[in-house]
């Protein structure tokens, strides 16, 4: 008997118990949405959240947790996406080349480029050579001589992540001037930037946000946009010192695959409010940001038009076998 | 930035108002609560809080911040001492002899040094921090890739230290722990690793599951199967006496140096340091087979450490604009939404912000002895309650807190396995903390020596020409001399017992 | 194996069996690019750490002529109980996603402590609702954070 009134208690208060709230899908979000950032903290994909992050809860509605998940040059977090419930609370940052050249280059990293369900882009950032004020090299000239004359290699480059922007800037360097430079990958601008500092690389090659914060501590070699910056007016494009090279980051957020269209609208309407939102411009330009407003389908044609480029690069630079 | 008595005076004035007061202490209140849970740090503390401190005014969200933060470091060593699950990995050495304390009745004692250290050690950092910025800023970047890699792999080597006489155990332990922070996506290149295919392994696997797996549920399991009525039968001590506390000012004094200085370097984390200064005490101790028994330096050390580390980590901050962590970053968020940009731009055009942080973390050092030296007793309280109640519980916690690192169940099961692992190391003799310490910093390690071969050009030479790595793979090797020395010259069986050297 | 000679040799040999096993692992991993540190450095390097240490912990034990400490083995009771205890555990973590953390936190609470001490299954009762409510207020609703709540309320 005794055994039986337990049974039934636990029975009723396991039924009470699991009476709760429910989540439905007509009103999302209802709760926090996570935002992940899949780089060190500091960097260009950490600054970009916290400005976004006031106006963003405004136009969502709900709380934005920013979390950090930081490895792999990013693939930790995206690989983590995909298998991530598509249930729209769970966003991550993304980034082109990154997304793309990821998984052409290392095969299986935990994601496939169409994998990620894209939502919004939000900015670009165009590679800049920079290298400290007290370094010999004055130009960029200076700097490719410098690595003509001396042994392949010696010359050493940092920059965030292997198989992103600023590898495949460093890599396109070398082949239009024909020289071999080291590139030395970091886990993230925040961690490239001290080794530059400290002198222990040689230059970097990084993203236009850092030549404006660091405008007093760094020397600007060239920058690889189409037009000079605004921002920083008198660094040269490479275009204009004889290298075609333009290539930069593009940074958006993305969903993991299968999350419904109806949510992803909801988002991506979001950050398009979010983007501009005057408050949200004005420091995105103050720290040399380039604002994009790409919605879903736009997104996803820049990536799939980004694929076939980058294929073709990498191919003709034997990074990729054909 | 440069000092300046009138900002800093301005600074307390601010932040001494009844209202910053208020939200100081509301802050070392939720910030110590959130800590307590494994798995929830002090960068996922803040951010969970951080849309609650936007109703208030900048200042005072602020001062709320730092609290939380400083409140969840504390959080974490209470439930290290009281029931054996480190609330980070930097609570972890606190664990080994906080918990042999809380056995023996003195939970109280423990959970008070640990209490009176941090304000100690946080407040010389933060005295440091003042006075010596700029300089110290300067010593941040002197580290490069192959200084960290000297750095890490000297840590390494103390673990020969914490093995006692069973060295090759140690060795055995601290390999399965970097093998273990190897499955996954190789830092560098991201290439896939021992995940066999398996896409659930590419994540990696989160060292807070493997640690609250080896220190919390083997413990329960031990307690479970000697039937252990509660973790200690009475309280016999519920405050560190005054001689306790003289015992441990040397250590208090070098772990707060050794946190500090470490602490400079970005991404030289708490967990690290905490170790570092374990074994430093450890070393200079008249008696260090005390250690791992109940020593209460073994206590001091480390939550000295741990804050002085916190302190040290706002130079690079407040010089470069460059946060060192997680949680720094969440903290300059904060600040951000508040119409400051970050950078080093930040805190030469915003002098007086920085002065209020740096105030109110002093405040917060206060709150904190001031609110937790009270409630040490209700704290130590914990130690005594039934285990067929605490048992449940503390699992309970471990569950929940494990699952909180990702919401990926696959966590809780590797917590559940290491668990196991943890008992049966503990039955045969192999030392934990190299397993802890190795999972920590395999991929600093790995990482470091990557960027230090590219910059070489593939020579290793370069950590021996290189005056600071120099120095830390001397001492890495003269403390592998002393390890090999010990046992050829002892020749025990093979059984890890902590006490001895 | 009631001492620890002979489960020295038997870990040293498994051990070392690992070693081996990660080396060949190691030896799958793919390497993109060339560069100075294959990924594939790191793990052969332990793999063979570990072999080595397995083969050392195994020779060194077989060697030795000392007096073999006893291990503390858990008695016919003591096994059960953990036996048990873990696969209340395995079933609460199980359970967790279908059933939702209020729930299974309940009925893991309630029949460990139920286990633990029958007598008092009042106790275990309250406790489990107490620690279940408190998982539910505390954690979902008020910070929001995403645990499951059980199939029957996630459509």
């Amino acid at each position: 008997m005794k055994k039986f009134t337990v049974g039934v208690i636990v029975f009723l208060v396991a039924f009470a118990l699991a009476w709760a709230g429910a989540t439905s899908a007509a009103d999302f979000p209802k709760k926090r949405i996570t935002y992940n950032i899949c780089f060190n903290p500091g960097g260009e994909s950490d600054i970009t959240a916290r400005i976004q992050e006031k106006a963003l809860k405004k136009n969502l509605g709900v709380d934005v947790s920013i979390q950090y998940k930081i490895g792999g040059g990013g693939a930790l977090c995206w690989s983590e996406l995909v298998q991530t419930a598509p249930d729209g609370y769970t966003i991550a940052g993304h980034n082109l080349p990154h997304i793309i050249l990821q998984p052409m280059e290392m095969g299986d990293v935990g994601y496939k480029t169409q994998d990620i369900k894209q939502i919004y882009i939000f900015e670009s950032t165009p590679n800049v050579l920079m290298v400290r004020k007290d370094s010999p090299f004055k130009t960029l000239k200076d700097f490719v001589d410098y690595a003509k004359k001396n042994p392949p290699g010696v010359v050493t480059v940092g920059g965030s992540a292997t198989s992103s922007a600023n590898d495949l800037g460093t890599t396109m360097l070398n082949r239009a001037a024909g020289i071999k430079l080291t590139y030395v990958p970091f886990s993230g601008t925040g961690s490239a930037v001290p080794a530059l500092l400290g002198n222990h690389v040689t230059a970097l090659m990084s993203y236009s946000p850092m030549a404006v914060q660091y405008r007093d501590k760094f020397r600007f070699l060239a920058i690889a946009s189409e037009k000079r910056m605004d921002i920083i007016p008198d660094v040269p494009t490479f275009r204009e010192l004889g290298y075609d090279i333009v290539e930069g980051a593009y940074r958006g957020v993305a969903a993991p695959p299968g999350t419904p269209d109806a949510f992803i609208k909801i988002i991506a309407d979001a950050f398009d409010k979010t983007m501009r939102d005057p408050e949200v411009k004005k420091k995105m330009d103050q720290n040399g940001f380039k604002t994009e407003f790409m919605g879903p389908e736009a997104s996803l044609a820049l990536v799939k038009k980004k694929t076939v480029e980058y294929e073709a690069i990498m191919k003709e630079m034997g990074r990729v076998k054909k | 930035m440069s000092f300046s008595f009138d900002y800093l005076i301005q600074g307390f004035a601010i932040a001494l108002t009844w209202q910053n007061l208020f939200w100081a202490l509301m802050g070392c209140l939720i910030g110590t609560l959130v800590g307590v849970l494994p798995g929830i740090g002090p960068a996922s503390g803040i951010a969970i809080l951080l849309p609650m401190t936007t109703v208030l005014p900048p200042t005072s969200a602020i001062i709320m911040m730092a609290a939380i933060y400083y409140g969840a470091m504390y959080g974490g060593s209470t439930t290290a001492i009281v029931v054996n699950i480190p609330g980070e990995a930097s609570s972890v050495p606190t664990a080994i002899d906080g918990y042999e304390m809380a056995k023996q009745g003195k939970a109280g004692p423990a959970l008070g040094i640990c209490a009176i250290s941090s304000f100690v050690a946080g407040t010389l950092g933060l005295v440091g921090l003042t006075f010596f910025a700029p300089l110290l800023a300067d010593v941040a970047v002197v580290f490069g890739p192959p200084e960290y890699f000297a750095l890490m792999f000297m840590a390494l080597t103390l673990i020969i230290s914490l093995s006692g006489r069973a060295l090759l155990k140690g060795v055995i332990s601290m390999a399965i722990g970097l093998m273990t922070a190897l499955i996954g996506q190789d830092p560098l290149t991201g290439a896939a690793r021992l995940t066999f295919g398996f896409p659930k392994l590419l994540a990696g696997i989160d060292f807070i599951s493997v640690i609250v797996g080896l220190f919390a549920i083997s413990e329960v399991m031990i307690n479970v199967e000697l039937k252990i009525t509660a973790i200690s039968q009475k309280i016999t001590n519920w405050m560190p006496s005054w001689a306790d506390i003289k015992q441990c000012t040397g250590a208090m004094l070098r772990s707060t140096a050794v946190g500090f200085f470490l602490g400079l370097l970005p991404g030289v984390t708490p967990s690290v340091t905490t170790f570092v200064a374990y074994d430093l005490e450890k070393r200079v101790s008249k008696h260090p087979e005390r250690f791992g028994k109940g020593a209460i330096e073994g206590v001091a050390a480390p939550e000295g450490a741990n804050n002085a580390t916190s302190s040290a980590g706002f130079v690079p901050l407040f010089s470069f604009g460059i946060p060192t962590a997680p949680s720094m970053a969440v903290l300059l968020g904060g600040l951000m939404m508040y119409g400051l940009q970050p950078g080093p731009m930040l805190f030469r055009e915003n002098p007086e912000f920085v002065w209020a942080v740096i105030a109110s973390m002093y405040i917060g050092n206060v709150m904190l002895i001031i609110l937790n030296l009270p409630l040490v007793g209700m704290w130590a309280r914990i130690c005594v309650i039934p285990f067929y109640i605490l048992g449940p519980l503390i699992v309970f916690c471990a569950v929940l807190g494990t699952y909180s690192i990702r919401f990926l169940a696959f966590d809780v099961w590797v917590m559940l396995l290491f668990g196991v692992i943890g008992y049966f190391m503990r039955k045969l003799g192999y030392p934990v903390a190299p397993m802890v310490l190795a999972t920590v910093i395999a991929q600093m390690i790995e990482t470091s020596l990557g960027q230090t071969l590219l910059i070489s050009q593939g020579s290793l030479l370069i950590l021996f020409t290189r005056p600071i790595s120099a120095v830390f793979m001397g001492l890495a090797f003269l403390s592998i001399a002393r390890g090999i020395w010990l046992q050829v010259r002892l020749k025990p069986p093979e059984v890890a017992l902590e006490e001895d050297d | 194996m009631k001492t620890l000679k002979p489960v020295d040799i038997v870990a040293g040999c498994f051990l070392a069996l690992l070693g081996l096993f990660l080396l060949y692992a190691s030896s799958m991993i793919r390497v993109g690019v060339e560069r100075a540190l294959s990924p594939r450095a790191f793990p052969s390097a332990i793999g063979f750490l570990i072999l080595v240490c397995g083969i050392g912990l195994a020779v060194k034990a077989w060697r030795f002529r000392g007096e073999d400490p006893v291990i503390h083995w858990p008695d016919h009771g003591g096994l059960k109980i953990i036996l048990v205890s873990l696969i209340l555990l395995a079933s609460y973590i199980a359970l967790m996603k279908p059933l939702g953390l209020p729930l299974s936190t309940f009925l893991y609470v309630t029949c460990s402590i139920w286990y633990l001490k029958p007598e008092k299954w009042v106790t275990a009762i309250v406790t489990g609702l107490v620690v279940g409510i408190v998982s539910y207020v505390v954690f979902i609703e008020l910070l929001q954070l995403s645990f499951p709540m059980g199939f029957l309320f996630e459509g």
